[in-house]
């Protein structure tokens, strides 16, 4: 049987003022374990644990469990009823990180005018309030073409307080202006924007739109989501 | 202190100040800043495991809570920097996730962000690190502090020097080595 580590360790010449490879390693094993229990502690006052409590219906007598079966399927539906679903909550990850735009993004004949370029540089700082007053005074004037549409669009999806409606508006006339730009984008943010209004029916068939067309940067995320979608239909 | 869960923010609504402040107080051994704000994306992540891998509830514990490890051991060796630190936690939880499902699978060491690297497990007893756990009880305070703080917090000679009011970086390199041979003796000793 092979010795314990220990006793391998004993038996070698180890240097004087520094921990070997091996100690440093047990070192790191044992400092994490520390670390990992001193952590688990104020997560378990959080209430999570990494084993979830025993549900106490397994427990209780045969009717008892009857009994409960029926109250927890009364609750259930009350808290499904009011709970956000998986793809409301899926989408707001998606919808976090804001659409990496740049002025490559547009194209020669976008005009990239001063106040597509001004709201293009706000909505690189994150000011999307005041990317969406910029680029709507263009859209206003009656001169957007696609690329506004779809700024704009998104300004409203990443704003504080996100407007669904009024982005999916803007999209549909992006895609209404020119129906080759953006198109994988659109249909992307179209099904965030309308799992957000709960329209689920419009959300799957843009999400299927994106995987039939195989070139979206977005096929897997919207591959989980119509799974979602389909595993729970509304 | 809370560690109320809060949404994923680009990074976890920390300010750049307040990004090197926790860099800061990390360094000098005050660790209520980070756990404030990292244990908080403790439950966010564990959900995010679930929802896009399907894993189950204790490997999306163990994961996260090893990452949250490294990502502490890699701000300390200013390895991340502030700019998009969500993104950074999410890569090495998903990495890990991906390295422990496969495990049986040879996962390219690339696939983990730089200065993580698989760990060798099949080597370890238990009747080792039990008799080190014990060795480590015994050391004193100081001889702890600056063993964990080199080794683990990967602290360098003249921080440590401050943290633990040393005279100078001369003192605290021969303090450094009194304590390896305090800990030798104590995990040799043993019986």
């Amino acid at each position: 049987m092979k010795a314990p580590l220990r006793e391998q360790l004993r038996s070698q010449v180890l240097p004087e003022d520094d921990l070997s490879e091996v100690e440093q390693q047990l070192l790191q094993h044992l400092l994490d374990k520390e670390l990992a229990a001193k952590w688990a502690t104020k997560l378990a006052d959080q209430g999570l644990l990494k084993t979830p409590s025993t549900p106490l219906i397994l427990k209780l007598r045969p009717w008892l469990i009857a009994a409960s079966v029926l109250l927890i399927g009364v609750v259930a539906w009350w808290v499904w009823s009011f709970s956000r679903p998986q793809e409301q909550v899926l989408a707001n990850e998606f919808l976090k990180e804001p659409f990496a735009l740049n002025e490559g993004f547009f194209r020669d004949d976008d005009g990239l005018d001063p106040q597509l370029k001004s709201s293009l540089a706000a909505y690189q700082k994150g000011d999307f309030p005041k990317a969406l007053a910029d680029i709507s005074a263009l859209i206003d004037a009656g001169q957007a073409k696609a690329a506004d549409f779809y700024l704009a669009a998104l300004c409203h999806l990443y704003s504080p307080q996100p407007n669904y409606a009024a982005a999916t508006s803007l999209l549909l006339k992006a895609r209404q202006s020119d129906s080759a730009r953006f198109s994988d984008e659109i249909s992307w943010y179209l099904s965030l924007a309308y799992i957000k209004q709960k329209s689920f029916d419009k959300a799957t068939t843009e999400l299927q739109t994106i995987v039939a067309g195989n070139t979206s940067r977005n096929i897997a995320d919207a591959k989980v989501l119509l799974a979602l979608l389909a595993e729970n239909p509304h | 202190m809370s560690l109320q869960q809060t949404p994923f923010t680009k990074n976890f609504g920390l300010s750049t100040q307040e990004f090197s402040k926790l860099l800061e107080a990390l360094a000098t051994g005050d660790e209520s800043l980070f756990e404030q704000v990292f244990l908080s994306q403790f439950e966010p992540a564990m959900a995010f495991l679930k929802l896009k891998y399907s894993a189950n509830h204790a490997d999306a514990y163990d994961v996260v809570m090893w990452s949250l490890l490294r990502f502490r051991q890699l701000l300390l060796q200013k390895k991340v920097n502030y700019g998009n630190l969500e993104a950074y936690l999410l890569r090495i939880v998903v990495s890990k996730y991906l390295q422990n499902k496969h495990s049986n699978k040879e996962t390219p060491v690339e696939d983990l962000p730089e200065g993580l690297t698989p760990e060798v497990e099949a080597w370890k007893d238990e009747e080792t690190l039990g008799m080190l756990a014990l060795a480590w009880e015994k050391l004193g305070d100081i001889c702890r502090k600056l063993l964990k703080g080199f080794y683990y917090d990967h602290l360098d000679m003249k921080t440590l020097t401050v943290v633990l009011n040393d005279s100078s970086e001369a003192n605290t390199r021969q303090r450094k080595v009194r304590c390896i041979k305090e800990l030798r003796k104590y995990f040799f000793e043993l019986e």
